[in-house]
């Protein structure tokens, strides 16, 4: 005989049911009656073309924005309850139609735009070279092996901190959010987040426009580059992030200087620095040659001013000498060896000494 | 301790101040031995030194 139950009883016993035999259930189905309510509660049906199932979770579950007719894959616990039935409570929610994904993209583009997260003005400047990076990517990924090889081949001496998350499935956006948290909350902090991985399909890179992944690389206090895939696919985290790169190799690309070249500027450099020297020693040496043809000319035109000076005086003095005003006619009249000034100065009977060019005779005064 | 590039950037300047009017006799000898001496570490710098990739232990698929 079955044991009468009250329909909580029945309830708890479903539920228990529940718990052992199917505690989680992944289902693939179309959304249907999405709403939300108080801005955290999510409602909506999941459904195929023959049945629908009630499911309920809260908005932080969901990667981004959300229609009816959007195809998703749901982790979800089936749970009966006691008032509003039986209904699933949603784990986590994937997007699996392609068209889908690209629609929830578009839609939360638009809503992170119109708050400003893509603006330019938010864009910061990464430091060039970096000293430590904090790279947040598999440690198994191609994105991983060529980031660290072409900054290698480009640069040394850079430490690189390596958050080893999975970057595709529903565990990436809160790996990567995980990580990207954990680089900002430590107290001696890289000088730049670098988040990359390969190329995909949309549905392989929808942890990259995950609605939490792309607030968190806004949010990040540290200047942040994104590198998802190739050309042709750019994530919403890509349009948050302070730097865009093409791939990760372009990301180390854009991160650090090549060695190679400035090994050869270097040289240039030395060189131009070997050629400088020799042109500027050159030019002093030219200077002093020059200072010196200036003082030999210098010296020589005192020296020939000096001459002719020279020579002029001496012409004056000898025009001025006694000899050469006896050679022009005149005499010299001494008395007592004193030249005679005046006639005032003879007296009657002297005997005056006259000297003439060729000369002396004596003469008595008769006055 | 400067980095690679501000080394760079010192000997750019050391080779200008000789094209300068700046210039001295009495200093040229030292700027030019600074010069080959920043040449000389820029080139052992990007020759010798490695990057260093340290993984880290937590786990990030713990919440």
């Amino acid at each position: 005989m079955l044991p009468l139950l009250s329909p909580s009883q029945c309830v708890e016993l479903i539920n228990q049911t529940l718990e052992l035999t199917i505690p989680i259930v992944e289902i693939q189905g179309e959304i249907k009656n999405f709403k939300i309510s108080k801005n955290r509660w999510v409602y909506f049906d999941i459904a195929d073309a023959d049945a629908k199932i009630k499911c309920f979770s809260t908005i932080y579950t969901m990667p981004g924005p959300l229609e009816d007719g959007m195809l998703v894959t749901i982790t979800a616990t089936p749970h009966l309850h006691m008032q509003f039935g039986f209904s699933l409570q949603v784990q986590s929610l994937v997007l699996s139609g392609e068209g889908d994904i690209k629609k929830s993209q578009e839609l939360l583009k638009s809503q992170l735009q119109a708050e400003g997260l893509f603006a330019e003005d938010r864009k910061r400047q990464i430091p060039y070279p970096p000293a430590q990076i904090g790279l947040i990517t598999s440690i198994e990924s191609a994105a991983y092996t060529d980031f660290v090889k072409v900054l290698s081949a480009r640069y040394g001496g850079i430490g690189i901190d390596l958050a080893n998350v999975t970057v595709q499935g529903e565990s990436a956006p809160s790996q990567i959010v995980s990580a990207i948290e954990w680089f900002n909350q430590q107290a001696k902090s890289v000088d730049v987040l670098v988040i990359i991985r390969g190329g995909g399909s949309a549905d392989d890179l929808q942890a990259f426009s995950h609605e939490h992944v792309v607030r968190s690389v806004a949010a990040s206090r540290i200047p942040t580059v994104v590198a998802i895939g190739h050309e042709s696919d750019i994530s919403l985290a890509e349009l948050a992030a302070d730097l865009r790169a093409s791939t990760p190799s372009n990301a180390a690309e854009l991160l650090v200087p090549d060695k190679k070249e400035i090994l050869e500027r270097v040289q240039l450099q030395t060189r131009r620095l070997l050629k400088n020297t020799d042109s500027f020693i050159e030019h002093h040496v030219e200077q002093v040659n020059e200072r010196k043809q200036q003082v030999d000319i210098g010296l020589m035109r005192y020296l020939d001013r000096q001459e002719k000076n020279l020579t002029s005086s001496r012409r004056t003095l000898d025009a001025l000498s006694p000899q050469a005003l006896l050679e022009r006619g005149y005499s010299i009249i001494r008395l007592q060896n004193k030249v005679v000034r005046s006639k005032s100065h003879v007296q009657n009977n002297d005997c005056l000494d006259i000297q003439f060019v060729d000369g002396h005779i004596q003469a008595k005064v008769h006055i | 301790m400067k980095t690679t590039l501000e080394l760079q950037a010192e000997l750019e300047s050391i080779i200008e101040w000789f094209e300068s009017d700046e210039a001295d006799i009495d200093n040229a000898p030292d700027k030019y031995k600074r010069g080959l001496e920043i040449a000389t570490e820029i080139e052992t710098r990007l020759q010798q030194t490695k990057n260093k990739v340290s993984v880290i232990k937590k786990s990030f698929g713990i919440k």
